[in-house]
């Protein structure tokens, strides 16, 4: 009477409708490729990159402000040009783009993280705490995100000590103003998911079996909420990313030692109107591609997770 | 065509050999298989089946409301000698609520929330019906007040949501007899209200479509609900007729080993029976439909004829019966 | 051999020994039960607090409103016994299910279970007797979390209670069980979605047999079920309860089904019970007026296009229910005492149990 289904993971994902529709869907398949290759380049961007634009050594202010090679003066060496302390802008383009993923994936992952727990928290237990967390989440959604990761941004400084670390620090200061800025969407999401599951007959099931609401809430409810939560956090890795090149253009982002895409675009747009177009034309298309590419991915996620558009 | 269960009269309703299938990217399946029957002008029929048989598709096919993926891809369905299978969108809105009405299991979703039960009736008469406002409000008071709704000019303008199960229902009711349709397709149509209201609302329509003439095809589960307002009945069995005859018949003398069983596993009040009669395994699911008859692998009296052929419907007594069994021409003899 | 006899050789196959191991032990439930009875309900009620928000409340000057699901019920439930409670939506059978196991609470009165009292079962010696009590639901669709494989729902009992340990004995013990349900052992591998709803409620059955209760509570198991598959998961039931010694509280609002697998019946009406009595004696002689419109209300199959009585009215709104005996409005034999004074349920002769005043002064 049941299927003949493989019940191994891999063979039932690969049989199912999700990645049916992926594998028929050229946007999906086009965009995934392009996420996929850029994630792989700025993973593998030590062995990728043919300079190391961090390594002060090998730098050569000779080479400053060279256009792209396939230009007049352009030179092979350097693809996309340098800038004006002689930095090969493909290398830094592809160091830079590890930064934005890395601030951008975890303070996604951060922002998961809490979001959910105060969701589930919130949704399962209700009462008091719910009144709590979801006034406290109204406040918060009232004020730009921006706004807020500026305000963490700027406290954070002020608190830590001088100067010790600051690359570091900048960044996990970075990740978490930027997950404390978007944690509400998540709450929100899993809290009305977590009220509708909570009331169904399989928690009630468990609860007749005497499992304590903490495990039910991890066991039972986690795992039949977590499908909206995985479509909003792949849009939000653009968007946080998006986010971070913000941050770092208005100078309260990474340190300028340290280039992310964002710095990038910030120090070359001082350069647009002299003619270095390239050096904020490059990392602009490589930010484009990064969240467009993460962006049609969570939009074919969401689809295909719709059950009433198939 | 089928002799002995025709009705005297030209029938109202012609289902002939109607196929329904769903096409996704697995396949094509095949939802209804070659379903036949008539329905006659004022008769109720009832369609019964248990869940998958394709008893509520049918019902829906006659509307012109199934849903894609599904299609009908063979056979008429003819209402008054006309084709209605193979109307455009517009054309089958005309026929639907003006010549055949529809009754879905739940009131709640039946009605919209946002309008006044009147305006509803209200809508629906004057878009089948040529009356001014006025004549269509009377109409429609008139209509409620048929339903057995009380104070019905007052309740006029209340929501859906200010009645009960029950009285919503009976507004359902009203809603589909409104433009005095021909014939009336009702899916389950007490199956969500109490048993001291379902007796209420099967009462009421089976009074109102005599008094108005209407012809029901009653599709549901509940065989009492039949045996209690059905001329005929069909038994539906994984898209196709079992069984089909006057009700009387088909209850007190089943011949297909399926309404056997069937019958059989009813829990009864005045029976104390050890243990209902239980029919082994399910209905297949539609992509494991076994060849020759689709009952095969759970009937008590198999043999191996009916893994190849598949059963056309025969005369079993005063109904029809798709069995090899069964028939003048038996294939194979009844060894009872 | 005619056809409905070959269907019923299920009947003689029920009659042989079963096979979870354990001897038959019912007692005879004709014959008077001296033990204990196993449960024990002791005037409970169960109250919801269904007003607006607190804001609305002071805004618009509304009231609270107090939703009384389950009004001063008793009764006792016999070892190896079936009872059944059989009513309409609103008569708070749900509710009292739901109260026989620990996911309410009682607002007033007590349930005891083996003596204990049932408000225990969060201490840490009550959480054990947990595993003495089990439910069925009613969704089949609903019970069984979608993302659990079928082998961690079914051993979820076992290791929250600790009954066993080491995978290969819960994995054996998995299998029996699933075997005992009528499934297969390679059944235990797959998802929920992969089964019908009539295999999903014998999953759920399996899952309550884990922790060997002695108490089940089933709440309307096969109202989603299609005709032939609720008979097959009533002769199980049936033969569990044989095999097993099983108590059973049984909710339905079909009574036909109710005919089939109870020993007692109880008859609730708006929170209240109206009538508790012996199966048969209530099936041949009811009566309640209530309970006559039931049976009344009930179709005739094997009359033939014979009407039913039509019932008057439709059950109040339970948040606001009549004075006195609530069910005055619709009975025929009401007078002005039923208007203001409540019935109680008084004993008769025989055993059964009824609650009306016409009965009690033998008005005609």
């Amino acid at each position: 009477m049941t299927d003949a289904v493989s019940t191994s993971a891999t063979g039932r994902f690969f049989d199912s409708d999700i990645f049916y529709s992926f594998r028929t869907s050229p946007v999906a398949v086009a965009a995934a490729l392009v996420a996929v290759l850029m994630i792989l380049g700025s993973v593998l961007a030590p062995l990728l990159a043919p300079h190391d634009p961090f390594d002060l050594a090998t730098l050569d202010l000779n080479n400053s402000l060279l256009p792209p090679a396939w230009i007049a003066q352009g030179q092979a060496a350097f693809p996309l040009g340098t800038d004006d302390q002689g930095r090969d802008v493909l290398s830094t383009i592809l160091y830079g783009s590890r930064i934005s993923l890395l601030v951008g994936l975890a303070s996604v992952a951060l922002a998961m993280v809490m979001g959910v727990t105060l969701g589930l928290l919130s949704g399962f237990l209700g009462g008091r705490l719910d009144s709590f967390i979801m006034r406290t989440a109204d406040v918060q959604l009232s004020f730009p995100a921006i706004l807020i990761a500026l305000l963490i941004n700027g406290v954070a400084r002020s608190l830590l000590p001088g100067n010790a670390n600051l690359e570091a620090m900048a960044i996990a200061v970075l990740i978490g103003s930027i997950a404390l800025a978007n944690w509400v969407q998540y709450a929100r999401t899993v809290r009305g998911s977590t009220m509708v599951e909570k009331h169904r007959e399989y928690v009630q099931a468990a609860q007749v079996i005497g499992v304590g609401p903490l495990a039910i809430m991890r066991r039972h409810v986690l795992p039949n909420v977590l499908g909206p939560v995985l479509v909003i956090g792949t849009i939000n890795v653009a968007t946080a990313i998006i986010t971070e090149a913000t941050l770092s253009f208005l100078g309260v982002g990474v340190p300028p030692t340290t280039p992310s895409l964002g710095t990038m675009i910030n120090t070359g747009n001082n350069f647009l109107y002299s003619g270095e177009w390239w050096l904020v034309v490059f990392p602009g298309l490589a930010l484009i591609l990064l969240c467009m590419s993460v962006n049609l991915l969570g939009d074919w996620l969401r689809d295909a997770l719709n059950p009433r558009l198939q | 065509m089928i002799s002995t269960d025709t009705p005297v009269n030209p029938p109202l309703l012609e289902v002939k050999n109607l196929q329904v299938a769903f096409t996704n990217r697995r396949g094509t399946l095949v939802a209804i298989d070659d379903v036949s029957f008539s329905i006659a002008p004022g008769e109720v029929l009832g369609v019964v089946g248990e869940s998958g048989a394709g008893k509520s598709l049918t019902g829906a096919a006659i509307i012109g409301l199934i849903e894609p993926p599904g299609r009908i891809v063979g056979g008429e369905i003819l209402l008054e000698g006309r084709r209605i299978d193979n109307l455009d969108a517009s054309q089958m809105r005309r026929i639907r609520g003006r010549q055949i009405g529809a009754i879905f299991q739940d009131p709640l979703t039946s009605l919209d929330p946002l309008q006044t039960v009147g305006r509803q009736l209200v809508e629906t008469i004057r878009t089948h019906l040529d009356l001014s406002a006025t004549q269509a409000r009377h109409r429609a008071i008139e209509l409620l007040d048929s339903t057995g709704i009380p104070a019905a000019a007052a309740r006029f303008d209340h929501y859906p949501h200010q009645f009960s199960g029950g009285m919503r229902q009976r507004v359902v009711i009203a809603l589909a007899l409104a433009a005095e349709p021909r014939l009336i397709v009702a899916d389950e149509p007490t199956t969500a209200l109490d048993v001291s209201i379902q007796a209420q609302i099967i009462a009421l329509l089976k009074r109102l479509c005599r008094e108005h003439g209407t012809a029901i095809m009653l599709v549901t589960h509940d065989m009492g609900v039949i045996a209690e307002t059905a001329d005929r009945v069909a038994v539906m069995y994984a898209g196709r007729i079992a069984e089909i005859g006057p009700v009387a018949d088909v209850i007190h003398r089943p011949h297909h080993p399926y309404t056997v069983g069937l019958m059989g596993s009813i829990p009864l009040i005045g029976h104390a029976r050890e243990r209902l009669a239980q029919i082994d395994g399910a209905m297949p699911r539609l992509n494991a439909i076994p060849s020759g008859c689709a009952f095969n692998p759970r009937c008590p009296m198999v043999v191996d004829a009916c893994r190849t052929i598949r059963p056309e419907l025969v005369a079993a007594g005063r109904s029809m019966a798709a069995c090899l069994r069964h028939g003048a021409h038996a294939l194979v003899p009844v060894t009872e | 051999m005619s056809l409905i006899e070959r269907f019923g050789e299920h009947i003689e196959r029920g009659r042989e020994p079963s096979e979870s191991g354990r001897e038959p032990s019912l007692p005879s439930t004709t014959a008077p039960n001296t033990a204990a009875p196993l449960v024990v309900v002791d005037a409970i009620a169960k109250t919801f607090d269904v007003s607006p928000p607190w804001l609305n409340r002071i805004l618009e000057g509304k009231p609270r409103l107090l939703l009384h699901a389950v009004d001063d019920v008793s009764f006792e439930i016999a070892r190896g016994e079936t009872l059944a409670l059989v009513g309409e939506s609103g008569c708070g059978k749900s509710t009292i299910a739901r109260m026989l196991v620990g996911l309410y609470k009682p607002s007033r009165g007590q349930v005891r279970f083996d003596g204990v009292d049932l408000s225990e079962l969060g201490s840490p010696a009550g959480r054990q007797m947990r595993s003495r009590l089990q439910m069925i639901f009613q969704d089949p669709y609903a019970s069984l979390n979608p993302r659990w494989k079928v082998a961690d729902i079914i051993a979820e009992p076992i290791r929250v209670h600790r009954t066993m340990s080491g995978k290969d004995a819960i994995a054996a013990r998995i299998e029996a069980l699933l075997k005992q349900v009528g499934l297969s052992g390679a059944d235990a591998a797959k998802y929920p979605h992969q089964f019908s709803g009539g295999q999903r409620q014998r999953l759920s059955i399996a899952r309550a047999l884990a922790s060997r209760p002695e108490f089940l509570v089933c709440d309307e198991p096969t109202s989603a079920l299609d005709v032939s598959v609720q008979a097959q998961v009533l002769n199980l039931m049936r033969d569990i309860q044989r095999a097993d010694g099983l108590t059973y509280l049984f909710i339905s609002h079909n009574l036909a089904v109710v005919n089939h697998v109870a020993d007692r019946v109880g008859v609730m009406y708006l929170g209240r019970i109206v009538e508790l009595a012996p199966k048969r004696r209530l099936f041949e002689m009811p009566q309640h007026p209530y309970t006559r419109m039931l049976l009344d209300a009930i179709p005739v199959i094997d009359g033939s296009g014979q009407m039913r009585t039509a019932v008057s009215g439709e059950v109040p709104n339970p948040l606001n229910p009549p004075s006195g005996c609530t069910f005055h409005p619709r009975c025929p034999l009401a007078r002005e005492r039923c208007r203001s004074e409540r019935p109680l349920l008084r004993q008769s002769a025989d055993g059964s149990q009824v609650a009306c005043h016409a009965i009690e002064e033998n008005w005609s």
